[in-house]
């Protein structure tokens, strides 16, 4: 586990993958998604304490229900549907297409409103 | 959006008017034919029939445009129709939000819409032409009867209403019974009542995926109709059609009038009547004297030529006739025997003789007998004066016998030279050669050249005018036929001349309408792409603001969008750059990026102020996109979903699914069909009961402590209850007919959860609930969670009892 790393440089790395400046050819917008669900998970767990309801074992649902109660709604949206889909995208779907470049780098700016003002 | 959007607002009319009134090089009777010709077909001919000369404009409303009462959907009911066959039910919530209806191809949710849209808008046009793809399977096969579309509405300032359409047994499409009720009132036909008509048009409430990707995916012409007629354009349109056909009637009796007279010209270059000569010169004026072409038509007034006039003379020549001739001879050869009786004896003598017996005797009788004067040898006496007056007036009456004769034989001879000075010498006839007129001419002076003595007189007369009589017969005869060989040729050109006169009447009457009407419909070619792009701004600033948030990674950046050209060569230009570089933007862009930008640029309409509808209704929307585009998308719906009721038909539930991340206002309703065109019809998901599933989510997961579960659960709570609340406040309000802006305004304005519900149960913030409270167990406990301030948290564990009070709390409101 990377949690060490503070969720803004994973996903900055994220996007680096995503422009290219780094290794991994072909599977770039998949592990860039994985980093991003890392930083999005890593923002969740920061904002749940900051908001004083840390829940460390929780499931990540209860964590976006505690950030709807408790956090803006604009942050809330943002973590709920960033997670919903980096999760999608971090699986391997037989009917569903790799997510592309562009999709993965809309998701990460999604992910970044959890860090603006947080 | 509002300000922008006024100016498109306005409707053509005044568009139409302001552009008029600045224009001062327009004539007036050009001015109104503009008008008469956006109004429609009568009134345009009515404007050139000259019944109808002045127009005012039309009194507008100054002041901020007022938004019109809104329509929410409460319910669209369908039976035998399309994919369903016993009656179906999708209940709606008649409110500003969001309703997902999803359901897998085949399910019957597009048949809800189908049902919406034609009920709603089946006189317009696009419906009938989609019908005959149509025509044969609309009916449901499986139970075809009772065949119906019930749309229940609310409509501000009304009671709840409903637009219905029956189909009896066997009927077509079309041949349907439509009725609208409102309340219990009397139901009348059609929608008319409604008055959406132009609506419909005009904001296109309800918008289906094929219609929405041929907009841009057909031709370029496609998107400017669809535009056009979004933006009311084809109005105008329609104008320069009426003002072209309006033109070119006019035109034709200048066209006929100018057509005669070239044929004309032909005609009478090629006569050789001299009339025909005068008609050239006349017709070769610039400016034609129509009376003056008339009178040589018809041969009246003082056109009418030599040739003619001569051979009238020669045809109408007259000469004495036998027994005239006869008397005058006759009368002379009498009087000449009677002088010639009368003249033996010496006349002048016989004078003198009777003078001076005459004298003799007065001296007699003044002196009595007297030596006589003159011999001196007899005597004057009594006996002698007695002799001489017996002699004296035999004498005398001698001598008036002679006297008379010689009258008689003057008179006779004066009668006969007049006969012979009366014959009519007639001149040379130009033209055609008269040949008995030499003959004639040589009679007459033969007749006129007559002896001096009165004895020959009569005889020469006798000799030489039986043959002046024989010549002027056959002048005449001859002259008769050569008037009537030229009356032959000059009939059929007199008769077009006249002909050509009275179109050119024709033509010079209509020669200002034409001029107006050219005038005119310069006016509207040349106005018509500034009055199109200046309505269609508005609509492009707003897309583009659409387009921002559809696009997402799109490159594609849109521009100003215009419509172009005209006919054939008719189309719409989007205007846009693809990372920085210029281009047009409608050949770059993929399918799915067509697709957001039809979404882009229809949307906008659909949602204008002065729309009576508040309801949206997008059936398959999201087709092509993905999922990128699908947030902006939702973005999109939410921000409209905040003054409208939008309800999205989709087949798959990527849109269901992003839906539920987010806080919007939102429904999902699932669309099942089974066998038989059974359609059923279910709530998935309500945003009150979603809050409460995430809650029950919550106190479910063992991992979360119990005291962040306590300062959790208030807000999931109070979520869920206003939630619910809303949704029962504003159905009810809006099926009373209550205004829009009033129940938004008492809703923010209250803000503690209680008087919330107070207001969705009574109707009144004010009203306690302790009623309400003790009617089912758990609501107190429930209201007294949610009020827990969420820094404190509950005073109490959240467990899964307290999330099960919620949920029947939430049901019972929602019941309400």
């Amino acid at each position: 586990m990377t949690t060490q790393m503070p969720p803004a440089v994973v996903l900055r790395n994220a996007e680096l993958l995503l422009d290219g400046s780094v290794g991994a050819a072909g599977s770039s917008a998949r592990l860039a998604a994985f980093l991003a669900r890392q930083a999005l998970e890593e923002l969740v767990a920061e904002r749940c304490i900051a908001l004083n309801a840390e829940a460390p074992q929780a499931s990540m649902r209860s964590r976006l229900v505690i950030l709807r109660s408790l956090d803006t709604p604009a942050r809330a949206d943002a973590a709920a549907v960033a997670w919903n889909r980096l999760s999608n995208v971090c699986h391997h779907h037989a009917y569903e297409l790799a997510p592309t470049v562009a999709e993965v780098r809309h998701l990460c700016g999604v992910v970044a409103v959890l860090l603006e003002s947080g | 959006m509002t300000t922008a959007n006024r100016d498109a607002e306005r409707s053509l009319d005044e568009v139409v008017w302001d552009a008029i009134d600045e224009d001062t090089n327009l004539p007036d009777a050009a001015k109104y034919l503009v008008l008469a010709a956006l109004e429609g077909d009568d009134a345009l001919s009515k404007q050139i029939g000259g019944t109808e000369q002045l127009r005012t404009r039309p009194e507008t409303a100054s002041g901020p445009a007022e938004e019109p009462v809104g329509a929410f959907l409460t319910s669209i009911s369908v039976a035998g129709f399309r994919g369903i066959g016993p009656k179906a039910v999708l209940d709606l919530h008649p409110a500003p939000g969001i309703t997902i209806v999803s359901g897998r191809n085949g399910s019957g949710k597009s048949s809800f819409a189908e049902a919406l849209e034609f009920a709603v808008t089946s006189s317009s046009y696009r419906w009938k032409n989609k019908a005959k793809l149509w025509a044969d399977s609309w009916r449901n096969l499986h139970s075809p009867d009772p065949c119906e579309v019930r749309v229940g509405l609310t409509v501000e300032g009304s009671e709840p209403t409903v637009v219905a359409v029956d189909w009896p047994i066997g009927a077509t499409l079309h041949d349907n019974e439509a009725w609208t009720q409102t309340g219990k009132q009397k139901r009348t036909v059609g929608t008319d009542e409604l008055g959406w008509k132009s609506a419909v048009e005009l904001h296109r409430p309800i918008l289906s995926y094929d219609e929405i990707g041929g907009l841009v995916e057909d031709s370029p012409s496609t998107l400017y109709d669809a535009l056009a007629k979004l933006l009311g354009l084809d109005e105008i349109a329609d104008a320069e059609k009426r003002l072209t056909a309006a033109l070119k009637s006019a035109k034709t009796a200048r066209q006929c009038a100018n057509e005669e007279l070239r044929q004309l010209k032909e005609i009478v270059a090629e006569s050789a009547d001299e009339r025909a000569q005068t008609a050239v010169t006349q017709l070769k004026k610039r400016t034609h004297d129509l009376d003056e072409v008339l009178a040589l038509a018809t041969g009246s007034g003082s056109a009418v030529a030599s040739t003619l006039s001569g051979l009238r003379r020669c045809a109408n020549l007259a000469v004495p006739q036998k027994p005239a001739i006869d008397m005058v001879v006759a009368d002379l050869r009498v009087a000449v025997a009677d002088t010639v009786e009368h003249a033996g004896d010496a006349l002048s003598v016989v004078e003198q003789r009777s003078d001076i017996l005459d004298r003799a005797i007065q001296l007699h009788s003044e002196t009595g007998t007297i030596e006589c004067p003159v011999c001196a040898a007899g005597v004057l006496d009594d006996a002698w004066a007695t002799q001489s007056r017996t002699r004296l007036a035999e004498q005398n009456s001698k001598l008036g016998k002679y006297r008379k004769s010689r009258r008689d034989l003057d008179n006779a001879c004066r009668a006969a030279k007049e006969l012979l000075n009366e014959l009519v010498r007639l001149e040379t006839v130009e033209g055609p050669e008269l040949e008995s007129l030499i003959r004639y001419r040589d009679s007459v002076a033969a007749a006129q050249g007559a002896p001096t003595g009165v004895t020959e007189l009569a005889e020469h007369i006798e000799k030489t005018l039986p043959a002046v009589i024989d010549a002027a017969n056959a002048v005449r005869e001859e002259a008769a036929v050569a008037i009537a060989e030229q009356e032959d040729t000059w009939a059929p050109i007199a008769g077009r001349l006249m002909t050509w006169v009275n179109l050119e009447r024709d033509a010079r009457l209509s020669d200002d309408t034409v001029k107006a009407l050219d005038a005119a419909k310069r006016w509207v070619a040349a106005h018509a792409a500034e009055l199109r792009n200046q309505r269609l701004e508005p609509i492009a600033e707003q897309a583009r603001e659409i387009w921002s948030e559809l696009r997402q990674e799109s490159n594609v950046d849109i521009g100003s969008i215009s419509l172009e050209g005209s006919n054939t060569r008719r189309r719409a230009v989007l205007k846009g750059s693809v990372d920085g570089v210029p281009t047009e933007a409608l050949a770059v862009m993929s399918q799915g990026e067509l697709h957001a930008l039809a979404l882009a640029l229809f949307i906008p309409r659909a949602t204008t102020p002065n729309s009576p509808f508040r309801f949206i209704v997008l059936d398959d929307p999201i087709q092509a996109m993905d999922p990128a585009k699908i947030d902006g998308f939702i973005r999109v719906l939410s921000k409209l979903s905040e003054t409208r009721q939008v309800i999205v038909f989709s087949h798959d539930d990527r849109l269901a699914t992003a839906i539920r991340q987010l806080a919007v206002n939102a429904r999902l309703v699932e669309v099942a069909r089974e066998t038989g065109s059974q359609v059923c019809v279910a709530e998935t998901l309500n945003q009150a009961t979603r809050y409460v599933d995430d809650v029950r989510a919550l106190v479910l997961d063992e991992n979360v402590p119990d005291e962040v579960k306590r300062r959790v659960a208030p807000g999931l709570f109070r979520l869920a209850l206003e939630s619910a609340a809303q949704q029962v406040y504003y159905a009810k309000q809006h099926k009373a007919g209550e205004s829009r802006v009033d129940t938004e305004n008492r809703w923010t304005s209250v803000k503690k959860t209680r008087a919330k519900i107070a207001l969705a149960v009574y109707g009144d913030a004010e009203k306690p609930l302790s009623q309400w409270q003790i009617l089912r167990e758990g609501r107190k406990a429930t209201l007294n969670i949610a009020n827990a301030g969420s820094h404190v948290g509950a005073d109490m564990s959240i467990t899964r009892s307290e999330v099960n009070d919620l949920r029947k709390t939430v049901d019972g409101i929602l019941a309400e």
